[in-house]
């Protein structure tokens, strides 16, 4: 392997005028394709790593370089290369990476087998979101992504994950239910779906949604929200304005409605996270 | 043996679509230049210049840059 990556760099050489590189070794030589105009060729010796950058070569250099690319991608096996783009390349080794972490495998295990493989597969997509979300890290094009992808079941997913709903509530109800003598796999992924279609015990407040939206989804959860299971409506807000909408909201729901109660949590440096915990003291009518 | 991934910048897409012979239709989907035929990826899906993060050799794996295909990915 080693003799043949300096063949194949001594082909490159004829190609670039390329001046004296030095690399800490012959092995494992990271190779990038870069935009720097200047020079035609860059070795980052730390990182044992040449970049090539294709707009500096002429027109001959280029299509020559190719071919020996081309080359370079023909030796290997299966599974034994790929090229990617930089930005998805580091996205990829990031959700390896996140992969590993204690508290994603986790939950990962737990869900296992016990929802299907479709809502699975969103999950893992969620859970990256919110390991993502954790280190502080803007999720906003993941969110967007995750959406597009797995449209509003997505969306839910993703605002369960980011507030911690499958390794609390979520988890919890199936842990107490499997007690029950007549508990079954399909009773629980029959609950989970409508959790995450509906998010029955849940509102989560956006930019998009305006106050009246807002104050009528959760009117109408808090009809309903006891048939899952739950003893409490979450309403979840992040951000300046949602916090005041959701303040907002929260004032004229005690004045409107008899025996209910509500916790106001304000969170954060600058209280820019709102939960609001709500509960009917006794059948009510919203 | 250790994969080898060779990355390139995001403006460089096309120069790397062509060292596989593969160009772009008038719809922006990849295509073999000689066939004129549209890419696929392993779950069967056309592949959008906008949409392309990378080739893995399988023998030429096309992926797609949303989240669902790089965790695929991330798992394969």
């Amino acid at each position: 392997m080693v003799n043949w990556f300096k063949e194949w760099f001594k082909k490159l050489e004829k190609i670039i005028e390329i001046k004296e590189i030095k690399l800490l070794s012959d092995i494992n030589v990271g190779i990038s394709i870069g935009k720097n105009d200047k020079e035609k060729i860059q070795a980052l010796p730390k990182e044992n790593k040449i970049i090539i950058n294709f707009p500096a070569l002429d027109k001959k250099e280029l299509e020559e370089t190719k071919k020996i690319f081309k080359e370079y991608y023909d030796h290997f096996e299966k599974n034994e290369i790929e090229f990617m783009e930089t930005k998805f390349n580091e996205r990829v080794k990031d959700i390896q990476e996140k992969g590993k972490l204690e508290s994603i495998e986790n939950i990962l295990d737990f869900y296992k087998g016990k929802i299907s493989d479709e809502y699975f597969e969103i999950l893992e997509a969620c859970m990256y979101l919110k390991s993502v979300y954790n280190e502080g890290k803007p999720v906003d094009d993941l969110k967007e992504d995750i959406g597009n992808t797995y449209k509003q079941i997505g969306r839910n997913m993703a605002n369960l994950a980011t507030t911690r709903y499958f390794e609390g509530f979520i988890k919890d109800y199936y842990e107490e239910k499997s007690k029950e003598g007549n508990f079954t796999i399909e009773k629980f992924r029959e609950w989970f779906i409508e959790v995450v279609k509906t998010t029955p015990f849940t509102v989560f407040s956006c930019q998009e949604k305006s106050e009246s939206q807002l104050k009528s989804e959760i009117t109408s959860k808090l009809e309903r929200f006891n048939k899952y299971g739950a003893e409490f409506l979450y309403v979840h807000g992040l951000g300046k304005s949602n916090v005041l909408k959701i303040l907002n909201i929260v004032s004229k729901l005690e004045e409107a409605i008899k025996d209910i109660d509500i916790i106001v949590d304000l969170l954060g440096k600058d209280m820019n996270i709102i939960i609001v915990k709500i509960s009917l003291k006794k059948k009510n009518t919203v | 043996m250790n994969k080898k991934i060779i990355t390139y910048d995001e403006s460089l897409k096309n120069e790397i679509l062509s060292i596989f012979n593969k160009g772009v239709d008038g719809e922006n989907f990849i295509v073999e230049k000689d066939t004129n035929l549209r890419v696929l990826t392993p779950e069967g899906e056309e592949v959008k210049l906008g949409e392309f993060a990378g080739i893995s050799k399988g023998s030429e794996v096309f992926i797609k840059s949303d989240i669902r295909s790089l965790i695929k990915h991330a798992k394969s």
